[in-house]
């Protein structure tokens, strides 16, 4: 018989009762939902996630985009793509999902204290980085300057609309945006992200940049930062992949050896420059 | 550890009195295979085998396995479904042995799995050695995986009229404690022990080009090789290699809900890194979307990510993918491609 210590018989697979407090469409593929763990808080860090289950239809992992000093009520923006996250854009205020996490290392914010701060995203990989970008700002003090880089495809496409033009007017943060395709009405940048970067000074002994976005993004932008002297131990990104237990198991989310769900998805460009399939 | 005697005679007494006490499975005979299932009566046991179709590791990991009992209404009464009951796997050969020892350690590593450990925990293993290779492409010999010194609770060794019992565990002990079938090892049955093993230690050889030890930097040298292209174009992505394997465990989560549209359960499917959509995201992005990429994932897998994390490989060499393969990918072949044989 295996020899193992007292098992905990608890399943790892149930999922906690939350609930959906507002909805708020961001564009025609995103809805944000806001919710609410019926009997804890979430107790996140930055860029970790969870795994949004409906009974019936099965589980989805999906990033949490808020605080996470404010973890009684979080974040969840989700694009309409897959079987999960169709069946979740039809929930309304007040009906129930489940929730398993979070999950993920996380991000590691003791380790940029002090620091100048460049975020890059695109996309929805806005969604997670807005946990950090709102935790850096809420402890403005701690770091020096901050940057938000952000490239959408179209202009319909920008997610928090509201924030962004918030953040524009905001002293406390830089804020440049881009879109690859203009829409009428849109008078910002136009081209890919990396355009962005040669309007921005940086100064690369004390810059920590934060990559988050497509999957192709990834190599162009780390490019950019290591040929701003930025070193590649600085260099941090968030690697979405299918993770589909959240428990270092099923294998879905492997990249080479390396288990995301667990292991990440924050990664170092130092730790993964070598990882084949990471980048 | 106890050195027993059982006359094969008392083979039908003993499946009795085991299936008395526990669900018993054991190999039976399936048209011209085997497979494990279970025995309810002594003439289903088919004790010479050479191998089965599926590891009895896929007892303890089950298909479809119920994690979450659902209620569509109500998310707030999920009920965890954690299973097990008393099993005796019998007649396990060593290679199956050490594919489940392997489960037992990924399941096992934080965060732990109660529903694999609670089956386990509630099984216990009859170790059956193998007097000859089974296939042509066993790798048994050159991993080591022939015999056995641990991870099973009695092992069995066939001497012709009798099998010779070692006893490895205290579970093992109580199962046959009063049982009368079993009587002390003699030395004339001892010496028939080691005539058995000498004869069959002759009848197994190796197959590799070179020592099991050289493989994870041997792959992680041929990570760009041609040999993944090659092996690519033939591999139909049909999941076989995957699905048949002792130590795979890949899985994926699902919902079936039941015809009055208000129960459900969420299982556990196994699910295969040979699969298409198996890297796959929502965004439509697939992080391996070649065979060959998939090909070499599964070889990693075994030889160099679980080596790295756990000092060891995760191929008990029991030559099931090769032998099963529709497209004859062979992964003796492979692994002498990259050790240079």
């Amino acid at each position: 018989m295996l020899d193992t210590a007292p098992i905990s018989r608890k399943s790892l697979f149930v999922p906690e009762a939350a609930r959906i407090l507002d909805v708020e469409p961001l564009t025609a593929r995103e809805k944000l939902f806001r919710v609410s763990l019926n009997d804890r808080p979430l107790g996140h860090r930055p860029c970790q996630f969870v795994e949004v289950s409906i009974a019936g239809i099965g589980e989805a992992p999906i990033s949490v985009s808020s605080s996470p000093a404010s973890s009684e009520i979080f974040d969840l923006c989700v694009r309409d793509v897959g079987t999960l996250t169709q069946a979740m854009h039809r929930l309304e205020p007040g009906d129930r999902i489940g929730i398993r996490g979070p999950y993920g290392n996380g991000f590691p914010v003791e380790k940029i204290i002090g620091k100048d701060l460049l975020f890059v995203c695109g996309g929805l990989g806005l969604a997670p980085l807005r946990s950090l970008i709102l935790h850096c700002i809420e402890n403005r003090a701690s770091f020096r300057r901050l940057t938000v880089l952000y490239g959408a495809k179209r202009p319909s496409e920008r997610l928090y609309r509201e924030e962004l033009a918030a953040w524009a007017k905001d002293e406390r943060l830089d804020l440049r945006e881009t879109v690859d395709v203009p829409e009428e009405g849109w008078t910002g940048n136009v081209g890919v992200i990396t355009t962005l970067f040669r309007a921005v000074e940086v100064d690369p002994l004390e810059t920590v940049a934060v990559i988050v976005g497509p999957p192709v993004m990834y190599k162009f932008a780390v490019l950019e930062l290591l040929q701003r002297g930025i070193m590649e131990s600085r260099i941090y990104m968030s690697l979405e992949r299918r993770m589909r237990c959240g428990l270092g198991k099923c294998g879905h989310c492997q990249m080479n050896g390396i288990y995301v769900c667990q292991e990440g998805p924050v990664f170092c460009y130092s730790d993964v420059k070598k990882v084949k399939e990471a980048l | 550890m106890k050195t027993l005697v059982l006359s094969k005679m008392d083979v039908p007494g003993l499946v009795e009195a085991l299936g008395e006490t526990a669900r018993l499975i054991g190999p039976r005979k399936k048209e011209h295979q085997f497979v494990f299932g279970q025995i309810t009566k002594p003439e289903q046991l088919a004790l010479e085998y050479p191998t089965t179709i599926l590891p009895p590791s896929r007892q303890l990991f089950p298909n479809d396995e119920p994690l979450v009992r659902l209620r569509l209404d109500d998310v707030a009464a999920s009920r965890e479904i954690v299973e097990g009951e008393k099993t005796i796997l019998l007649g396990v050969h060593p290679c199956d042995v050490q594919g489940i020892n392997i489960l037992d350690e990924v399941f096992s590593d934080s965060p732990p799995d109660a529903n694999y450990l609670t089956r386990r925990s509630q099984t216990i293993i009859i170790a059956l050695e193998c007097q000859a290779p089974c296939s042509p492409y066993n790798l048994c010999f050159d991993k080591g995986t022939y015999r056995l010194e641990w991870g099973y609770d009695l092992l069995m060794i066939d001497l012709g009229d009798r099998y010779f019992v070692f006893t490895r565990t205290g579970a093992g002990e109580e199962l046959i404690g009063d049982l009368p079938f079993f009587r002390a090892a003699t030395p004339a049955d001892r010496e028939a022990l080691g005539r058995a093993r000498e004869t069959q230690a002759g009848s197994f050889k190796t197959r590799l080009a070179g020592p099991v030890n050289r493989l994870p930097n041997a792959l992680k040298e041929a990570y760009d090789d041609l040999l993944w292209e090659a092996v690519g174009r033939r591999c139909l992505s049909c999941e076989t290699c995957t699905n048949v394997c002792p130590t795979c465990y890949c899985f994926d989560v699902a919902d079936e809900v039941e015809l009055d549209l208000v129960n459900g359960t969420r299982c556990r499917q196994w699910d295969s890194c040979q699969s298409c959509t198996f890297a796959e995201v929502a965004g439509g992005e697939n992080f391996r979307p070649r065979p060959s990429e998939r090909q070499r994932h599964r070889l990693f897998k075994k030889e160099v990510y679980q080596y790295e994390k756990y000092g060891r490989s995760a191929c008990v060499g029991c030559g099931r993918c090769s032998a099963q393969c529709v497209a004859s990918i062979r992964l003796n072949e492979m692994y002498n491609q990259v050790l240079g044989g």
